[in-house]
Formats: C-alpha cells, structure tokens, sequence
C-alpha cells in the first residue's frame, strides 16, 4: 500500500496548490488577483489525477480505491483548512 | 457541468430537499452507525480486551473438528461452519438447511466452541440465528451493526427500510449532482463569515462534492445488501427454482461434484488451511465444509481481497486429505462478470479491501456523508428560517439526532463496559443507548437555544471520549503494555483516537465559550475588528 500512499501525498500536495490558485475562492476572499491562469491549473489537475490513473492502468483496484476515496478526503480537508474562520461565523 | 431549464431545476431541488428532510434523519443514523461499523471487528476486540493475535485458522483445528464431528448426530453433518469467536478461538457449527413454519431457509444444528487446546468449551442446539446472534462478549459490536443494518426493526421490514434509505441516498446524490452548477468551480469556496444560509450551503457543497463519488458507491451497494435477501433471492427462486430458495442457494453457492456418500474423515483440514493462508495470502475469516464425514467433503475457504484486487477470494479443497480443487468464484462454479460485480460488492461497501489502510478512509468517508446529511438538513432549515418559527422543533431535533445519537452509541460503549463482567452486556447496551437517547431528547426539549444545545452535547461528547479509556481499564480491559506485549495493536490505537477525538472536541467547544466571554468583556473592541 505504500504506492497508494505515495499517489495520495502527490495528488494532495497539487490538490492544495489548486486550491490556493483557485479563483473563485481567492474571489470571496475579497483578494486581489484572480487567481491563476487555466494552464497552471490544468497543469495541477494533470497532477491531481496522474497517480490515481497510475495505479488504474497497473491493475492494482485496491490501491486505486484507496487513492480514490483518500483525495475526496484530502480534498474535503484542505478546503476546510485553507478557508479562514471567521470570528463572527455561524455555529453548529 | 449539467445546466437544466429553470423548471425541473426547481423540481429537483424540492426532490433533494423534501427527500432529505422526510429521511434524512434516519438516513443520518444509518450512516453514522455504518462509518463505526467499519471498524465493528476491531471495536469489538478493544471492548472485550481481546489481546490474542493469532487466528485460529492457523493453528491445528482437524482433530478438534473431528472429534465434535463424531459426537454430532449425521442429520447434522450436511454442513459445517468455521468461524472465530471470542478471542481467536474456534467455533464450528454442524447443521442441516430447512425451512421453517414461515417459509423462510433456515439452518439448524450444534454448535461447538473450542478452548485454546482443542476441547469442546461449550455445546449448544440451535438455529443460524441463536448460533449467530449476539452474545455477552460481543454485545456493542452486534448492537452496532444491528442499528445500520436494519435499525433494530425485525425482519425483513429492517432491512427493506434501510434498503429504501440506500436508495434515497442515491436520489440525493444524483438530483444534488443536477442541481449544482458550478460542482467543480465551487469545490474550494466555503465562505465561514457569510450569512447562515450561505455559509450551510457552501459547508453541504464542499463535502457533498468531494464525497459525491461514494455517495454513489456506498448508497448503491447499501441497498443491494438490503435489497439482495429481501426481494432479489425471493423472485430469483420463484422465476427460475419454482420458490425453493435451498435449490437456488446450492445452484448459485454450492460446490458442483459427483455425489460420493461413502463415509471418509475429513483428515485434510490443516493441510488445506496452510495451504490456503499461503496462497491467499491471510488467514480465512471464514471457512465452511459440505457434506462433512463423506468421501466427497469439501472445504471452502473464504479470505479478504488480497494481492491489490478487490475481490474476495475463496478456495476449494477436498476436505478429506486436502488437496486443493480450484479457486472459486462468489457466484457460480466459473468466474463471470456477473459473479466478480457481485463479489466486489462487500468490499466496495465495507472497505475492508487493503486492511486498516482502506479501513480508515471508508470510515472518514462514512463521517463525510454524516457531515453532509447533517448540514443539509441545517441548510433547509437555515433557508427557511426567516420565514417560520415553527420551525424550531424540527432545528432542536437534528441537532439532538446530531450529536445525541453519536452520544447515545458512546453511552452504549460505557454500559457495555460496566455490565460485561457481569454476564448483562445483551441488556445493558442496548438500555443505555435508550437512557442516553432519552436524556438527549430531555435536554432538546428543556434548553433555552438551539445554539446552547448544540454546545451542551458536543461537550458531553467529548467528557464521554475522553472517559471511555480509562473507563476501560477500571473495569478490567487490559492496559496498552499487555496489550502491545501480545502484538495487539488495536486496543491503543482505539483508546488514543478516542482520546484525540475527545481532544479536539472539548478544543472546539472551549474555543468557542473563550470567544464568547471575550466578545462579553469587550464589546467595543470586537465591534469594532
């Protein structure tokens, strides 16, 4: 399993830097620039999905269900992490 | 992403909304109870303090089945079952297949349990159900996995429940997946300041989108193990068996060969199970010989996928000197699509396909769709909350199903605690499930906000994490160094996610009441940032 591990650290690692480019989210930030443009994007969705794909043409199922269910999960967690808690945000 | 005309978006909507709201709520206990029960085998060896760590399929088993073999009546010997229970011990059940005065295909015979050297422990009559209901030792473990299996609700109207839940879950998903038209423009933006509307709305979206994939997986194969035994066998027996269900199940299950009733001892027993945990590559977590005592018995053993696939695999033998017959397909004596598709839906649903590794991402996803049941439900009602207050009921009662039932499945872990050692675990886990469920209804009834409420529960959540180890130790489980000492690793690592969990929690809750008291003492200031 430590190729499932390794495409899930390198698919994160680009998921996160597809998110900090993210226009739309940059946009209700309220902060200058528009993000990036759609070729580095591309680029890093390239990168997101290369791994997974990988592990897909290798035959190996289980890892590639791992790294499937792993990036929905990272993916989930790194938007959590890089929106900023508002002081004055609703609970609950 | 789909763009559709004005009209059936606002159809689907009311479809995603009215769905979730009728039952989401249910939905939500099913899927909570489902993301523990991956963990429902290791929850149940850090409950019981099972310290064993080697199975019993790998240690010497033919002389013991042999003899209780011997001791069983031969209308009983049709079949035998090999499974663990307790801490890595062997039980075997000899039964018959018969149907009983309602129709149904049930298994009847005796069951054995064997102590660590091979003796006969227990001896007990009884039917598929007694042998495999729950017991004292693995009370929470059972309740657990009743409550998503079927929600406590008998035969088969738990089952078909659950099943139609699975299927809502679907239509949420596939009307969620129409109504949003910017899925991928979206998945980054979750807006914690903006008004409550927005905020519920991006909160749903994100996690529903990441999560969108296995919505699909887990909701489809939720509902085909509901549907399969319900409503699937039942018509497939009475299209093609003439409503003979045994007829089908050794069509579909059984192993073709010749008949051969000369009587033979099964002597080949340990020599196909070592064979069998080399080529599988584990050891079964179950194993099941036909036609034991005759010269044509055959054992087949059933292991988790292995090797990267995601199939299950299982193995035929000649039971009586062990010679290995051939792998076996899930449905059928030959490998097809339909048996493969088949096959792999157990692991797709339980995620038990790569060890813990796979474990613990289908639980984290099981809590993505919780989270995203939950703030679906707070976003309807965010949407609806200007215009009705009557609608305060209906807020009060997701957020004591929110964190009440997740309290309520804790309490049971406490009460199972306390009542094991007593031999009462089958009555106290589920009555402290209902004490805890029934305290958290009192309070969503009594408390002066939702928001407090919220907060009170969260807290009791984490005081509740937080003693359940401690909680373990006092009533006899065994520390980590006697557990770390016989190579099982399960009871630390559940203990320290209980305590991190419980860590993070009370944080959160501690976080907010600071933030609160300080908002308090200085009003000007926090106006003014």
């Amino acid at each position: 399993m430590a190729l499932a591990i390794g495409a899930v650290v390198l698919s994160t690692a680009a998921l996160a830097l597809l998110c900090l480019v993210d226009p739309k989210r940059l946009r209700a930030l309220r902060r200058k620039g528009g993000g990036h443009g759609g070729g580095l994007r591309w680029v890093l969705v390239g990168v997101v999905v290369l791994p997974g794909l990988a592990l897909a043409l290798a035959g190996d199922g289980a890892a590639f269900m791992v790294w499937l269910g792993a990036i929905a999960l990272t993916g989930w967690f790194v938007t959590l992490a890089a929106s900023p808690r508002a002081q004055d945000g609703p609970q609950g | 992403m789909i763009s559709l005309p004005q009209r059936e978006t606002k159809l689907m909507v009311a479809v995603h909304g009215w769905s979730g709201i009728l039952l989401g709520l249910l939905l939500y206990a099913v899927v909570v109870t489902g993301a523990a029960a991956v963990f429902a085998s290791e929850i149940g060896i850090w409950s019981a303090g099972h310290v064993g760590s080697r199975s019993a399929f790998a240690q010497p088993m033919a002389e013991a089945v042999r003899r209780a073999g011997e001791e069983t009546p031969a209308k009983y010997r049709e079949a035998v079952d090999l499974f663990e229970i307790g801490d890595h011990e062997l039980g075997a059940y000899f039964h018959h297949h018969e149907t009983d005065a309602e129709g149904n295909l049930i298994a009847r015979g005796i069951f054995y349990a064997f102590g660590p050297g091979g003796e006969i422990r227990e001896r007990r009559e009884g039917t598929d159900e007694d042998v495999y209901g729950a017991r004292n030792d693995n009370a929470l473990e059972h309740f657990l996995v009743d409550t998503h299996v079927r929600l406590h609700v008998p035969d088969p109207w738990g089952l078909l429940l659950t099943g139609i839940l699975g299927l809502a879950m679907l239509v949420a998903a596939i009307s969620g997946l129409l109504i949003h038209r910017h899925l991928f423009k979206d998945i980054f933006t979750l807006r914690r300041g903006a008004k409550p509307v927005l905020f519920n709305r991006d909160r749903h979206s994100v996690a529903g989108t990441w999560s969108l994939p296995f919505a699909f997986v887990l909701a489809f194969t939720g509902s085909f193990f509901s549907f399969y035994g319900t409503v699937g066998v039942p018509i497939v027996a009475m299209a093609a068996f003439g409503g003979d269900v045994e007829a089908l199940t050794e069509a579909v299950y059984g192993t073709p060969g010749k008949p051969d009733p000369r009587p033979e001892t099964a002597l080949g027993l340990d020599r196909a199970m070592a064979h069998a945990i080399q080529r599988a590559g584990d050891v079964p977590t179950f194993a099941a010989i036909e036609n034991f005592g005759r010269a044509d018995a055959k054992l087949t053993t059933y292991h988790a996928p292995a090797g990267g696939g995601l199939a299950p695999v299982s193995l035929v033998y000649d039971a009586t000197d062990g010679t290995f017959l051939q792998d076996k397909p899930l449905i059928g004596p030959t490998p097809s699509a339909g048996g493969t598709l088949a096959g792999i839906m157990s692991p797709l649903h339980f995620g038990n396909f790569a060890g813990m590794l796979s474990k613990a991402v289908w639980f984290g996803l099981g809590f993505a769709m919780s989270y995203v049941i939950y703030t679906g439900l707070r976003l309807w009602l965010a949407r609806r909350e200007a215009g009705s207050r009557s609608l305060e009921w209906l807020e009060r009662g997701v957020v004591v199903v929110g964190f009440g039932l997740p309290l309520a499945l804790l309490a049971c872990a406490g009460a199972f605690f306390l009542s094991m050692p007593a031999g009462t675990a089958l009555f106290w886990v589920p009555a402290g499930f209902l004490m805890v469920s029934a305290l958290a209804i009192g309070l969503g009834a009594a408390w002066r906000d939702v928001a407090g409420l919220a907060g009170a529960l969260e807290l009791a959540l984490g005081v509740v994490m937080l003693a359940l180890p401690p909680l373990r130790l006092i009533t006899g489980g065994p520390g980590w160094t006697t557990a770390l000492e016989a190579g099982q690793v399960i009871i630390p690592a559940l203990d320290l996610a209980l305590l991190l969990a419980a860590g993070w929690l009370l944080w959160r809750v501690f976080g907010r009441l600071g933030q609160r008291r300080s908002a308090q003492e200085h009003p000007v200031l926090q106006a003014a940032e």
